[in-house]
């Protein structure tokens, strides 16, 4: 699963189509687009309003410890083409001079540039570097819900040093988001990819659910009983601990007692003294 | 190989850096004001930053030189370390590393005259014990060596302070830089071994145990002291006969007889570190196994860690004299 934001409704035609999203129902502080794979929200212009759509998309969706998080947009440079796609390797805010680095562990095509993310539309490019509205507020809001690796922002260039700024319409920005469509496809996909895994990692073993409904847990007992399943796992992956291996009479804490002493069992002295 | 390298502006003309830098000409270089602000934030996976971990090339301001913990020395005398890497090339599942930092990006610290300058303050503080400077211990101290230069710039030093010793630790063949020039006396080139089904399942991305032997029977060959290193030693089902058989593939090939020192130790983890690693590695066998806290440490209980080190002086026996086999004595 992919969390999106863009600014504008022209970014994230592309992706709803691309994503076969669908808008949520009623009326949401931010329009919402939902599908299978991906989530999209559009933030509005600028910094503040796309770091509230973030925290909001957030909440909305409830992530889990595995979500990926992803900012398109179109951005400035003063000499890359239009329709030039970068990764931002690093956010500056250029009001607070805040600064995050997205660390680049993916192996993709797209190569990586600085981006600074400023107030108003920059005319005069000062730096080299990408210049955005929104990026700074995405990108702290975003590690709220995830790890650094799993959030990213992917620009495209819409204006340059030499360009006509009234040619910035929705329908041109449209086009541009479309024409690299297959390319933050593939990095979403690989975010995506990236986030599942780790959920993966960290999920519940299959079997707890069973235990679960056999026995009555408190808190602190659940944690434990988890933490005994985990382990187990690790232990033994192809020889899932089964609540039927258990007397359905024993107490919880006899259970995590007899667990335990399973789980704690080690490899026989014999075996150290050969 | 590294795609990204972050260079802090202050040394961003620096000849290290510069020299680094030509290594990777298709790197992306990506300046930042400090090392810690890539390295420090919270809300990173060392897990997955292992996947790709990019490189950082930097200026250390201060703790050139620090007090080596214990279980960490050899003999008596007054022990230090020093870091020119912050994290390991290599991916050992046992590393205390990914407990102690949130990044698996490598630190390249580029100012070593600073750290030659501490080195000689700290040697002149103790003129009647020679002191012990240990380099691997926050890194590798060879694996990265065509990179960083690091024995390349260390040695001359060394030469010329006689009465100081060094340690270089490695899992690496990395050893050209050894082998090109004359040995130093003062100067041990330590190999740390695991039998090799710990190495295949733990010790991810290093050279086999076969091409370290290699490795230690050519700087062994061309002079230098020697050490073997069995730290840590893993508990695991058929230890004794795995070490019995990893010690005779060693002594079939090192002159033990030639071996400056052997250290083992078992298994062992700061609490805080053992607790951030576990949640990194859930699925990690030897981090699900039965293991025990005490004195701040999460280790193999006392008996398990006493017959494994029984186990290994045993076998060592039959190779090295006991005056040159170190335990590990934590205060556990």
């Amino acid at each position: 699963m992919i969390r999106i934001v863009t600014a504008l409704h022209a970014e994230a035609r592309p992706l709803i189509d691309h994503f076969s999203l669908r808008a949520r129902q009623g009326k949401p502080p931010f329009p919402l687009f939902e599908g299978d794979d991906a989530v999209l929200v559009v933030s509005g212009i600028g910094r503040v309003s796309c770091a509230a759509a973030t925290g909001w998309l957030g909440g909305a969706t409830a992530p889990g410890g595995g979500s990926g998080w992803l900012n398109v947009g179109v951005c400035g440079h003063a000499s890359l083409a239009p329709g030039t796609c970068r990764i931002a390797h690093r956010i500056e805010d250029a009001t607070a001079g805040r600064r995050w680095y997205p660390p680049q562990i993916l192996d993709n095509s797209c190569e990586s540039a600085s981006l600074r993310t400023v107030e108003r539309p920059e005319t005069v490019y000062p730096c080299d570097s990408l210049y955005d509205m929104e990026a700074s507020g995405f990108y702290p809001s975003a590690l709220r819900f995830a790890s650094a690796e799993l959030v990213q922002c992917i620009k495209v260039v819409s204006d340059n040093a030499g360009s006509d700024p009234s040619r910035i319409t929705p329908g041109f920005v449209e086009g541009l988001v479309s024409e690299v469509m297959p390319r933050i496809a593939q990095f979403a996909g690989q975010i995506g990819k990236l986030a599942a895994d780790l959920e993966s990692i960290h999920a519940d073993p299959p079997e707890t659910a069973a235990f679960l409904s056999r026995w009555r847990f408190t808190v602190t007992q659940r944690h434990q009983l988890l933490e005994l399943l985990q382990r187990w796992r690790a232990l033994h992956p192809d020889r899932p601990l089964d609540p039927g291996d258990f007397p359905t009479r024993a107490t919880t804490k006899a259970l995590l007692r007899e667990m335990r002493a399973r789980t704690d069992h080690p490899p026989s002295p014999g075996d150290i003294a050969g | 190989m590294t795609r990204h390298i972050y260079v802090e502006r202050e040394v961003a003309d620096h000849p290290g850096t510069l020299g680094i830098l030509k290594r990777f000409p298709r790197a992306t270089v990506v300046p930042c004001e400090r090392y810690t602000e890539v390295f420090n934030p919270r809300a990173q996976n060392f897990r997955l930053q292992k996947r790709r971990p990019a490189t950082i090339l930097a200026k250390k301001h201060e703790g050139f030189v620090l007090e080596a913990p214990d279980g960490y020395r050899i003999g008596d005398g007054p022990g230090y370390y020093f870091a020119h890497m912050l994290n390991c090339v290599y991916d050992c599942r046992y590393c205390f590393l990914q407990g102690m930092y949130r990044s698996a990006h490598q630190v390249v610290f580029v100012n070593y005259d600073d750290f030659t300058r501490e080195l000689s303050d700290t040697i002149s503080r103790h003129p009647d014990q020679p002191a012990w400077f240990f380099s691997g211990y926050d890194c590798d101290s060879l694996a990265w060596e065509p990179v960083t230069g690091f024995v390349a710039h260390f040695l001359p030093f060394f030469e010329n302070n006689a009465s100081a010793r060094m340690e270089i630790r490695t899992k690496s063949t990395q050893v050209r830089t050894l082998l090109s020039r004359p040995p130093l006396d003062n100067v041990v080139v330590a190999f740390s071994l695991s039998p090799e089904p710990v190495a295949r399942s733990l010790e991810h991305r290093t050279p086999s145990v076969d091409a370290r032997i290699d490795a230690m029977v050519r700087v062994q060959a061309a002079g230098w002291p020697t050490g073997l290193r069995l730290d840590p030693l893993i508990l695991h089902e058929g230890f004794r006969e795995n070490y019995r058989a990893l010690l005779k593939a060693l002594f079939d090939r090192v002159d033990a007889r030639n071996l400056h020192s052997v250290s083992l130790g078992p298994f062992r983890l700061p609490r805080g570190y053992f607790r951030n690693i576990r949640a990194l590695y859930p699925d990690e066998p030897l981090f699900a196994g039965p293991l025990v806290e005490r004195g701040g440490m999460v280790s193999y209980g006392r008996d398990a860690e006493r017959q494994m080190r029984e186990a290994c002086l045993e076998e060592l026996d039959h190779y090295v004299s006991a005056e040159r086999v170190f335990p590990c004595t934590w205060a556990g």
